[in-house]
């Protein structure tokens, strides 16, 4: 695993996981990380700012050198975390970073599939803790404005098993529900689901 | 053990911590880094 800082990451060297130092925004740093890997997964993304050395650096030049040290080292498949309809939002600039990403991997000739999951349903909708367990459901937005909605712990899988799944070399994956639905779409469902009644407040 | 290890980016995050749970568990389940080879 790349860290930053090993600090950050000692739970996942107690559980087996390597941990290479590296810098996405530092190519030599990249190189000699991914030497000797037979592929990579990137989650990386600077634009949710989880931390203060989170930039979109990270979307931009970072994930640009990461490519380039994939090509470098040539590595059997680079598996990327894009955006739902990326390539159709150049004035959204974390969706239009990730298509260009997307671009950078095809013009190195890196194999690569990018996933394209849509909307992570449990970070719309857990603002004041669980919804399901609570009974409440709380949004800042539109309830009535439908979105492709996706589980944050079934991409997590697809991107394990897109490593190795065969045939998706340069494939860019729609990764969502069967249709878009509306966050009151999703009060119904639960209430339904957990047998309550629904009552709402906009 | 036969290793094929795959780099992980981003696997501090909400979602990189899932997927580095996945890798885990097809590493321990299969013998090996991964459960298809």
């Amino acid at each position: 695993m790349l860290v930053r800082d090993p600090v950050k990451a000692e739970e996942f060297a107690r559980r087996g996981v390597e941990l290479v130092h590296g810098d996405m925004t530092d190519l030599p740093s990249l190189i000699a990380a991914i030497d000797g890997a037979d592929s990579v997964i990137t989650c990386a993304a600077g634009y949710t700012r989880h931390s203060p050395q989170d930039t979109t650096h990270t979307d931009t030049i970072g994930n640009r050198n990461l490519v380039d040290a994939a090509a470098t080292v040539n590595v059997r498949r680079f598996v990327l975390t894009s955006i739902l309809t990326c390539d159709k939002a150049p004035q959204v600039p974390h969706f239009w970073h990730k298509k260009l990403v997307e671009d950078h991997l095809a013009e190195r000739g890196v194999p690569y599939v990018a996933l394209r999951p849509g909307a992570f349903i449990e970070s719309v909708t857990q603002f004041g803790g669980d919804p399901f367990a609570r009974g409440r459901l709380i949004y800042a937005g539109s309830a009535r404005v439908p979105f492709t909605f996706v589980c944050s712990t079934d991409v997590a899988e697809y991107l394990a098993r897109a490593v190795d799944v065969a045939g998706v070399d340069g494939q860019h994956i729609d990764i969502g529900w069967t249709r878009p639905v509306t966050v009151e779409e999703v009060a119904d469902i639960a209430a339904r689901q957990l047998q309550k009644n629904r009552c709402g407040r906009q | 053990m036969d290793k094929e290890p795959v780099l992980m980016v981003g696997g501090t995050g909400a979602l990189g911590r899932k997927v580095v749970g996945e890798l885990l568990t097809a590493t321990a389940a299969s013998g090996c880094w991964f459960a298809t080879r």
